[in-house]
């Protein structure tokens, strides 16, 4: 099957992407204009890019991403945002809640974390396409046949987070996430892997 | 201060939010169907045309959007008539191939089904044809019947396969045409009877509407039919009794199961000149009837006694053609059944006579031309062959002539013969005294009957006349009782006239021409004595002459110019007298006187010696010295 993807749709996701990450930069930038300390108190928020295991995305859609706000302190942090994992024939968007250990070492910060997602599944599956035979070139080919289905999914995963202070208030991260979901979209497909990198900002707190 | 610290926190996170509502508002455009594929069905066969008993694979093919057979899928096979195509029950479930096999010749269509949800198809179709792979006719291929009804069988078979090898089965389709009219058909299928109706040839083709088209797909009978004919004669020998008796065999000319042949003769045939003079051929009589056989025959009709052989032919209707020769006799042998004397009536005067013969005739009425017959009669005279002539003092009486038969056409001399007796018919002659009639009244009626053969009154038989002198009266047709009456005038000339009537006859024998005159009447005719007047000299001399005139008159006193001396007869008692002259009715004698005196008497009459004296006579004469 070929997934058409329109040009208003991509227009559509690229500023929302962009807008979420400059809107929870821009006003912090002007508040604080700190010393690049390890983010280990205060609240900090955070955006991922969260496709790089999984490209190209073939279909016109928001990548997978993450955006949330975290409280940091004492050692632990527990972060709340929203989720979303986009894979050629699947989607899974929703709220996240986890909850890390902040271990700096020299100027990084690795904060290993587990946490649980709720929210919505979508997933399309070629179930019922067929397979030809080129009768001029004896070539095998296949044509996809999708069913699409969406449900409530609940999910649970480890992960873990690298955070590198680059100026002041603002750090860059990695991420990997390991994610198991439930639902019945996804029966058979339940794992994702994560991978990705972001920023992170500090927004009040700390040194 | 803290206000407005809220509001420079809040605002980013407002931002952010409604960032992400957005996000989660993005269409995710993930694949879904299509619902359906358009594909194309086909049946792929080596062959539409399957040998009856053979088998053949088809493949089913979904050819897909791109061009591409679409695998995987199942099918459905279905043919619309199973008893002729059907499928074998032995392949794959998927149904990618089928064994096709060939049950019996026709066409049945195979349809080829795809079952499934994802593909939008229309079902696929192809027309087999089952067929034969020759036809052969097992019985004789050229039979004859002989007979009409006969029955003849043809046998046929259609060539079908069976493990690969042609072989004879039954009950394939075959179909006969039939080309002619000398047999009905009766069935169909492998094996027919014709049943024979006419004579000639039929032929028979035994064909298949479904045939490999190469293949014998057409053998032939030819079915004859050549009526074997016997003739039959219902006998061979036959007795005829009278002439023109019809006698004949019947004939059936008919084939082992008594049916005939329509336009066959039958023809008899006197095998020599002398059998054709006893017997004589008719034309055919009756209607043949080819049904039963009867064939019209002629008959054989009696014309001559004796024994006649005669050829029985039957023609065939080319009408020349002999199919059966047979004989058959016939003896004739004449036995009579009356007898008589021809003419059975007559009217005769006494110095008249007519021909006479005694007659024999058989059943039929003819002639018994070898029967002894003879005649004995009562009041008149036969002289030879003569009835008649009859002395002139004979009076008028009725005399009879009765027959006699002896010989061999007595019944009692033919013991096979009907024993009837013999009619014996007596002739019956009006002998009629002599008569004399006066001049100027000479008419007379005469009247006899007619009889035929029988004895009965013939009626409507003409009696034709001739005559010495005067008219000749015409033709008179007896009336309802054989009466016939003519009125005759003789001339008024003294003289004798005889008056002759002939019958008409309608038999062919020689003898029926004898006995035919019926009248035979004559009269003398005289002047009037009365009118008639004679005179002489009352006296002369010894040895002188003297005339003696008579002037001769009719009944109404008028001369007759024609007499002649003849008429007159003068006869003295002395002397002598001339033969006289006549002059318009004026004779006159000249009478001589004898040499002796004294007194002599002349006497003058007329019709003769014995006829009357006229007025005047006799005349005294004084003969002085």
């Amino acid at each position: 099957m070929i997934i058409r993807i329109g040009s208003s749709t991509r227009r559509c996701c690229g500023l929302a992407l962009a807008s979420a990450i400059v809107g929870l930069c821009l006003p912090a930038s002007r508040l604080q204009a700190q010393r690049t300390y390890l983010f280990e108190r205060g609240v900090v928020a955070s955006g991922d890019w969260l496709q790089a295991n999984a490209l190209p995305l073939d279909r016109d859609a928001l990548q997978s991403a993450s955006a949330g706000i975290s409280l940091r302190g004492r050692g632990w942090a527990v972060d709340g945002g929203w989720l979303r994992v986009a894979r050629s024939l699947s989607t899974l968007q929703g709220g996240s809640l986890s909850f890390g250990r902040l271990l700096p070492w020299k100027r990084l910060l690795f904060i290993p974390a587990i946490g649980g997602f709720v929210g919505e599944g979508q997933r399309s599956v070629d179930s019922t396409g067929f397979d030809f035979v080129d009768p001029a070139t004896g070539a095998i080919g296949h044509t996809p046949r999708y069913s699409h289905s969406s449900g409530t999914s609940v999910g649970g995963g480890v992960g873990l987070t690298l955070e590198i202070p680059l100026y002041r208030f603002v750090a860059a991260r990695g991420v990997a996430w390991q994610w198991w979901f439930s639902g019945s979209p996804l029966e058979g497909d339940r794992a994702r892997t994560v991978l990705g990198a972001g920023l992170s900002v500090r927004l009040r707190g700390g040194r | 201060m803290r206000r407005p610290n809220l509001i420079r926190i809040s605002r980013p996170v407002l931002f952010a939010a409604a960032t992400l509502t957005v996000l989660l508002s993005c269409d995710e455009n993930l694949p879904s169907g299509p619902d359906a594929f358009a594909v194309r069905l086909e049946i792929g066969v080596t062959s539409d045309t399957i040998i009856a008993g053979d088998s053949s694979k088809a493949q089913a093919r979904a050819i897909g959007p791109n061009g591409g057979l679409i695998s995987d899928l199942t099918f459905n096979w279905t043919t619309s008539s199973p008893a002729t195509l059907a499928l074998a029950s032995s392949d794959q479930a998927a149904g990618r191939t089928r064994t096709l096999i060939a049950v019996k010749p026709g066409q049945s269509v195979v349809t080829l089904a795809l079952p499934d949800e994802r593909f939008t198809t229309t079902n696929a179709t192809r027309n087999a044809t089952v067929v034969v792979a020759g036809v052969k006719v097992l019985s004789s291929h050229d039979s004859t019947l002989t007979a009409v009804n006969d029955t003849g069988f043809a046998i046929a078979t259609s060539l079908v396969k069976n493990n690969g090898a042609l072989v004879n089965r039954a009950s394939q389709g075959i179909r006969w045409i039939h080309q002619g009219t000398r047999t009905t058909v009766v069935g169909t299928g492998d094996t027919i009877r014709y049943i024979a109706r006419g004579n000639g040839a039929d032929t028979l083709i035994a064909t298949h509407d479904f045939c490999l088209k190469s293949a014998k797909c057409a053998d032939t009978v030819i079915a004859r039919v050549a009526q074997v004919l016997t003739m039959s004669l219902s006998a061979h020998a036959f007795q005829a009794w009278s002439f023109s008796d019809s006698l004949g065999p019947t004939v059936t000319l008919a084939d082992r199961r008594g049916n005939g042949l329509a336009g066959t003769t039958i023809r008899l045939i006197p095998v020599t000149a002398a059998d054709s003079e006893i017997v004589a051929v008719t034309p055919p009589i009756g209607t043949s009837n080819p049904a039963t056989g009867f064939v019209a025959s002629p008959r054989l009709v009696s014309i001559g006694n004796g024994s006649a052989r005669v050829a029985v032919r039957a023609i065939a209707p080319d009408g020349s053609t002999i199919i059966a020769t047979d004989t058959v006799t016939e003896t004739v042998r004449q036995v009579a059944r009356r007898i008589l004397v021809e003419p059975q009536r007559a009217a005769l005067s006494d110095l008249e006579s007519i021909p006479y013969q005694p007659i024999a005739r058989d059943a039929r009425g003819a002639v018994i031309a070898d029967a002894t017959v003879s005649a004995s009669a009562l009041g008149t005279v036969l002289s030879s062959a003569n009835i008649g002539p009859n002395p002139a003092t004979t009076p008028t009486s009725v005399a009879t002539i009765t027959p006699t038969l002896t010989g061999i056409a007595l019944p009692e001399n033919n013991p096979e013969a009907p024993q009837v007796g013999v009619t014996v018919l007596q002739s019956s002659i009006n002998l009629i005294a002599p008569d004399t009639v006066k001049v100027g009244a000479t008419s007379r009626q005469v009247s006899t009957t007619l009889l035929d053969s029988t004895g009965a009154p013939a009626v409507g038989v003409a009696v034709r006349f001739s005559t010495t002198g005067g008219i000749i009266p015409a033709p008179v047709i007896s009336d309802g009782s054989g009466n016939v009456v003519v009125t005759w005038v003789p001339p008024d000339v003294s003289g004798t006239y005889t008056l002759t009537g002939v019958r008409d006859v309608t038999g062919t024998s020689p003898l029926d021409l004898i006995g035919v005159v019926v009248i035979k009447r004559r009269v003398v005719v005289i002047p009037d004595p009365v009118n008639t007047t004679a005179s002489a000299a009352a006296s002369i001399p010894v040895t002188t002459q003297t005339n003696i005139t008579v002037v001769v008159r009719d009944v109404l006193g008028n001369t007759v110019t024609s007499a002649v001396p003849s008429d007159i007869t003068v006869v003295p008692s002395a002397g002598t007298v001339n033969a006289g002259s006549c002059t318009n009715g004026v004779c006159t004698f000249v009478y001589t006187a004898p040499a002796a005196t004294g007194g002599v008497t002349v006497t003058v009459k007329v019709g003769g010696a014995t006829g009357p004296d006229v007025t005047g006579s006799p005349i005294a004469i004084n003969i002085t010295p």
